[in-house]
């Protein structure tokens, strides 16, 4: 079983992408650039979001991973977790700077924010409306209800 | 130029070097690379490393996406048919047999 491996591998790189764009991303200028003409990296990310493990309990097209083997799921959320932060930064930069850098309109990164969006709607929706996912505690937080 | 920095720029050919290794050699070199960012903080020269990795990079990840939904969906389908004791047992296993390698590695949130 070399998943395992392949996911603790694919943690580092999602982790050192990271790096790259929150440090790029913190100079005031223009370096986000450099990842952005990156069309392959764009791929490679919707890929990561997409990787999950078929299961009864897996919800059907969201992005998290509620295959219900925990130690997997915790695993997969965490590579996803990044990709969406990095995509997160990539996104603001790129609706920032696209009328002074032409070829944001033009890259991968661009066309598939749409995309993304949607998955990220769709994801809230569904996990939210899941009968077998008990919300307070996936989202670690104490409900409080008020009666009025 | 300081200590740290001569390390970095002696070590980054060696990266990048490494990364298009087919063994594990190209997860070391990642690890490697991912200190080397956690420590470098000068914009400029982070995206001269990134110019010099990417290319290396994207390959690495392309060689291991595949077979990884493949081996995914095959262990998806291995449980298919067990009870949640079962899937515990054979996923502890697993996670045993291949505790987090790269653990060590320190993370940021």
């Amino acid at each position: 079983m070399l998943a395992v491996i392949r996911l603790e591998a694919l943690r580092v790189w999602t982790e050192t992408l990271r790096n790259f764009v929150g440090k790029l991303g913190d100079k005031i200028g223009d370096l986000l650039k450099h990842i952005i003409v990156h069309d392959a990296i764009a791929l490679l990310l919707v890929k990561f979001l997409c990787l999950h493990i078929q299961s009864p309990n897996q919800i059907t097209d969201i992005i998290i991973s509620t295959s219900g083997i925990k130690k997997f799921d915790d695993l997969l959320n965490e590579i996803k977790i990044r990709v969406m932060r990095i995509l997160n930064r990539l996104m603001v930069f790129m609706l920032d700077k696209k009328a002074e850098l032409p070829t944001i309109s033009t890259s991968k990164f661009y066309s598939i924010i749409q995309s993304v969006l949607q998955l990220c709607l769709t994801t809230i929706l569904k996990f939210c409306k899941s009968d077998t996912i008990d919300l307070s505690k996936a989202v670690a937080v104490n409900c409080l209800i008020f009666v009025l | 130029m300081r200590l740290g920095d001569e390390f970095k720029t002696l070590l980054l050919p060696i990266i990048v070097e490494s990364l298009t290794l087919t063994n594990s050699g190209a997860v070391g070199a990642l690890v490697a690379l991912q200190c080397l960012t956690n420590s470098t903080t000068h914009g400029e020269r982070l995206a001269k490393v990134f110019q010099d990795t990417a290319r290396n990079m994207i390959l690495l990840a392309d060689q291991w996406i595949d077979p990884l939904l493949m081996e995914l969906s095959a262990l998806g389908m291995s449980l298919a048919n067990s009870t949640q004791e079962q899937i515990d047992l054979k996923v502890s296993k697993i996670i045993e047999r291949y505790a987090r390698p790269f653990s060590l590695v320190v993370s940021g949130n």
